[in-house]
């Protein structure tokens, strides 16, 4: 509980015109320096709309470029949770679409649905942990994990190809 | 001090746009909460890189406040209440994130504003750049409490600041730095600057 005084700023004091344009002009810098990464928002809206179902998220552990390869949207993404850790291999095909090569630690069989803008792919990991999409669309996706004998679903973040 | 706490008056129609696609998104509508994520995940943004946490990880992180945001959703009633909750889930986020990542991660030149990141629309960031250069000289000799806190306020609006103030631990009346103490004080260091100079 705390007072409202309509004529003083909550945060401290009145303040004036040049704090108004202070405020904006740091607000248009960092807007110019560090901007929302552009797939930021449709990330989240694609992420939200699958865990109303009560998936476990994982979390972005590591992301690094793959040097020397010949594309550069070829890159090694870990999203790591309490019980279940995904890597996954993104490179680039000749197409805009992506081959995504994946493993699951601990290694076990699992039903793998990779969600798109354009529809849901389904396969399977094998005994040891190992799955491949041949042709991922590009844009936003998310890889759904369900472990085999169990009703859990895990999930990745969404993110881009 | 001796008014009764009123309802804090919804002045600004962005509150008010808001508090509607609050209601809308509890009542399960998926564009009404795809409206408030694209709203207000530049706030989030700027909380999670004012603390010092890389890109990609900022960006981890304010899309796990968006999907924790879901199973609280019916607690939270008014659009103030949703900036403090965001903000604070981010932050506590950017936390852990930084503290687990400190022994190899990123270094402390991260946490203040050395380092704009690269990254696209490069020529008109190099002219926007320049023109706040002067903001940005003043801006660097703050204590680094007060550069983030002014990052992060630059994004909000008035209607939010007590709460985003409290959320911060930056309360009313404390001894600690303000929007207003930080403020007087970039002021201050911005008109030295002018002296012989302007812009």
């Amino acid at each position: 509980m705390s007072t409202f005084d309509p004529t003083a700023d909550p945060m401290d004091g009145p303040w004036d015109d040049v704090d108004t344009a202070i405020m904006a002009d740091i607000r248009r810098y960092w807007e110019t320096v560090d901007p929302v990464p552009d797939d930021l928002v449709e990330q989240a809206c694609f992420a939200v709309q699958l865990s109303a179902i009560g998936a476990e998220m994982l979390r972005l552990a590591a992301t690094e470029p793959l040097v020397g390869v010949r594309s550069e949207r070829t890159r090694l993404i870990t999203f790591a949770g309490d019980t279940l850790t995904i890597t996954i291999n993104v490179s680039g095909n000749d197409d805009r679409s992506a081959r995504l090569d994946g493993w699951l630690y601990p290694p076990m069989a699992c039903g793998i649905e990779l969600r798109t803008n354009t529809g849901t792919q389904r396969t399977e990991s094998d005994t040891e942990g190992r799955f491949a999409l041949a042709a991922v669309p590009a844009g936003v996706a998310q890889i759904v994990a369900r472990p085999t004998g169990t009703d859990r679903t895990v999930t990745t973040p969404a993110f881009s190809i | 001090m001796i008014a009764p706490p009123p309802d804090v008056p919804v002045a600004d129609e962005r509150q008010a746009r808001r508090a509607a696609l609050l209601a809308a998104a509890r009542d399960g509508s998926q564009e009404s909460l795809a409206e408030l994520i694209a709203d207000l995940t530049p706030l989030l943004w700027q909380v999670a890189r004012s603390q010092g946490v890389d890109r990609e990880q900022s960006a981890d992180i304010v899309q796990s406040t968006w999907v924790q945001l879901l199973e609280r959703l019916h607690e939270i009633h008014t659009p103030t209440a949703l900036v403090g909750w965001l903000v604070t889930v981010t932050k506590r986020d950017a936390w852990r994130t930084k503290r687990s990542a400190s022994t190899t991660g990123p270094t402390d030149e991260d946490l203040t504003l050395n380092q704009p990141d690269p990254g696209p629309s490069p020529e008109q960031r190099v002219l926007e750049a320049e023109r706040g250069t002067e903001l940005w000289a003043a801006l660097a000799r703050l204590p680094e409490v007060c550069q983030q806190l002014l990052r992060i306020v630059a994004f909000v609006e008035s209607p939010c600041y007590a709460e985003i103030s409290e959320r911060l631990d930056m309360k009313r009346g404390s001894i600690g730095p303000t929007r207003g103490r930080c403020l007087a004080q970039l002021r201050v260091l911005l008109t030295v600057d002018n002296i012989g100079g302007g812009r």
